[in-house]
């Protein structure tokens, strides 16, 4: 089975790149691709728990997230060190996510078959 | 030895707002002059504005549009651009623009497909593979 590692590290809703990422992800499960979506750098701020997207009038990037398990995407990581960097804590992070720190992120790198990054 | 490498190009950005479509085509083009395939060349995000045909470069600009245009129609390479991606970006296909009394500006040399069509090419292929295709993102 091919394995398909989605790095996401961007801020939802200022641009299109978490959505994005989150559709590709469930397009390549969607054929059998053996997925990992990990979130890096700015992509975190896209698992706070507390986000409202009705202010913006856009589908919530956490809600998405949340379902990503039921698209048999149970895969899903963000980066222990880059949470520091943005001063947030895992527990406003919501919990489809597990933390990894940069040797693991290195590890999944080394084993996908490819890498796309949002 | 020689070894000829199989590639999937996934291309992001818009033709005016950045270099990458003129990167990636560049990549082609090198890859081909030097023996190996590119498999099918995929646009997605802003990526499908590669596609539209109503963008109008400056005069004396290059036109990106009529380059990937040339290439693949020398190399029989297939230029497939996200349905989905492009709907919301106003890049539509001949059956969407006539559901939606619009009109179609996506070339006709371009394909509309699904994104599982791009991962369906790359699930062929596994890293055991010696013919193992290569992810290669603008």
């Amino acid at each position: 089975m091919t394995k398909l590692l989605i790095i996401s590290t961007q801020a939802p809703y200022v641009t299109s790149a978490a959505q994005d990422a989150l559709e590709a992800a469930l397009a390549a499960s969607n054929v059998g691709v053996e997925v990992t979506f990990v979130f890096a750098q700015q992509g975190l701020y896209q698992l706070l728990d507390g986000q409202d997207s009705t202010c913006v009038q856009r589908k919530s990037i956490a809600k998405q997230i949340n379902v990503l398990p039921l698209y048999d995407i149970d895969a899903v990581y963000y980066i222990a060190e880059d949470m520091i960097d943005l001063a947030l804590s895992s527990q406003a992070l919501t919990s489809t996510a597990e933390s990894i720190d940069t040797n693991k992120f290195n590890q999944l790198c080394a084993v996908s078959n490819a890498i796309l990054r949002f | 030895m020689f070894v000829m490498n199989k590639f999937l190009i996934f291309v992001t950005r818009s033709p005016f707002d950045s270099l990458n479509g003129l990167t990636a085509l560049s990549f082609c083009e090198a890859a081909i002059e030097l023996g190996h395939e590119i498999e099918q060349v995929f646009f997605y995000q802003q990526g499908v504005q590669q596609a539209n045909v109503d963008i109008q470069p400056a005069t004396g600009e290059k036109n990106l549009l009529a380059q990937w245009l040339a290439f693949s129609e020398q190399t029989k390479t297939p230029l497939n651009v996200c349905v989905t991606a492009s709907i919301k970006r106003g890049v539509l296909s001949e059956p969407d623009a006539t559901a939606m009394r619009l009109h179609c500006n996506v070339h006709c040399a371009f394909n509309p497909v699904g994104m599982a069509d791009y991962f369906s090419a790359l699930n062929t292929s596994s890293s055991c593979d010696p013919d193992a295709l290569i992810c290669m993102q603008f």
